[in-house]
């Protein structure tokens, strides 16, 4: 607070007034680019490959967007996580920067807010999808219970591990046919225990 | 012979769904993304496509279209679970694009055995 302070009593006094939140944040410091010119400068070495210019934007910014990102996610390590990425998709994709899009800093921030958001709803929707079909789970789960041992291998290894008829086979050391047969009887008494589950006949 | 293949980069429920076709006599097979459903319903086409609207590499929609140029006889299913991010309509705009029934998880997979033989030729 007391640099920020600092910084309004030195535009009070008739300085240049700081124009961008980055300018307020890193104006004590003699390395950070003094204008948007300098930052799109550096965007700019980025794209033309140099790793340094990469270094020293990211030593500028990564304060910010990691700020940022934790206050989207609340969770640190995906905060650190997400920071890397945002700083790895502008390696990669620094060429496409047009400073007519906005200043760097609110480009970085806006691919960092994306970013945040959608992973935090694919991790909601993994949760939604888990909680789903339960009850067929559930039933499935107890009626496997009652195959026979080598029918429920037989079918896990079809169904869960998605192995093919010959693979299982040679994995079980069995032959196709055998494979076949154990997968159709279980399938068989799979039908009728769920509908047993079911309270039909 | 109803053949089923289901397009969902979602593993559980494609294993379970096409667990569930198989324990109900239905011969199912199943696909992680558009492209390889495309490429399974060339080589052994089904006569019901289950598809989900959202996935990675190819999507739903785009899948939807793909399938019904080239195999305008198979029945499409387009379900999702998500919710729209805007007032579009993702449903209705697979349904435009061929899909015949639509349906939003989570239903019963008995419900969507049923439409199966329901569409079944």
């Amino acid at each position: 607070m007391g640099a920020l302070q600092e910084n309004l009593g030195a535009n009070q006094a008739g300085e240049s007034r700081p124009r961008t939140l980055g300018e307020v944040l890193y104006a004590t410091a003699s390395s950070a680019p003094a204008s948007e010119q300098e930052w799109f400068g550096l965007v700019r070495a980025i794209a033309a490959g140099d790793q340094v210019a990469l270094q020293a934007l990211y030593e500028r910014s990564h304060r910010l967007v990691f700020t940022l990102l934790m206050r989207l996610t609340g969770r640190r390590e995906m905060a650190e996580e997400l920071t890397l990425e945002v700083f790895h998709d502008l390696w990669r994709r620094a060429y496409r920067y047009d400073p007519g899009e906005g200043t760097v800093i609110a480009r970085l921030m806006n691919q960092a807010r994306s970013r945040a958001l959608a992973r935090l709803r694919s991790e909601q929707r993994k949760k939604d999808e888990k909680a789903e079909f339960e009850d067929e789970r559930q039933a499935l789960r107890t009626a496997l219970d009652a195959l026979a041992p080598e029918e429920r291998q037989a079918i896990e290894a079809a169904f869960f591990s998605e192995l093919s008829h010959a693979e299982i086979a040679l994995r079980l050391n069995q032959s196709v046919e055998t494979i076949g047969a154990r997968i159709g009887s279980g399938l068989h008494k799979l039908r009728q225990a769920l509908a047993e589950g079911r309270g039909k006949p | 012979m109803t053949r089923v293949l289901v397009i969902d980069d979602n593993d559980d429920f494609r294993k379970l769904a096409l667990l569930w076709f198989q324990i109900h006599g239905i011969e199912a097979e199943g696909a992680a993304n558009g492209a390889q459903g495309l490429e399974l319903q060339r080589a052994r086409p089904a006569t019901v496509i289950v598809t989900d609207i959202f996935m990675p590499e190819k999507e739903g929609i785009e899948t939807i279209q793909d399938l019904r140029r080239e195999f305008p006889e198979t029945k499409i299913i387009a379900m999702t679970g998500r919710e729209a991010l805007t007032d579009y309509d993702v449903f209705q705009v697979a349904r435009e694009v061929g899909a015949i029934k639509t349906l939003k998880k989570p239903f019963k997979l008995d419900d969507l055995v049923a439409v199966v033989k329901e569409l079944s030729p």
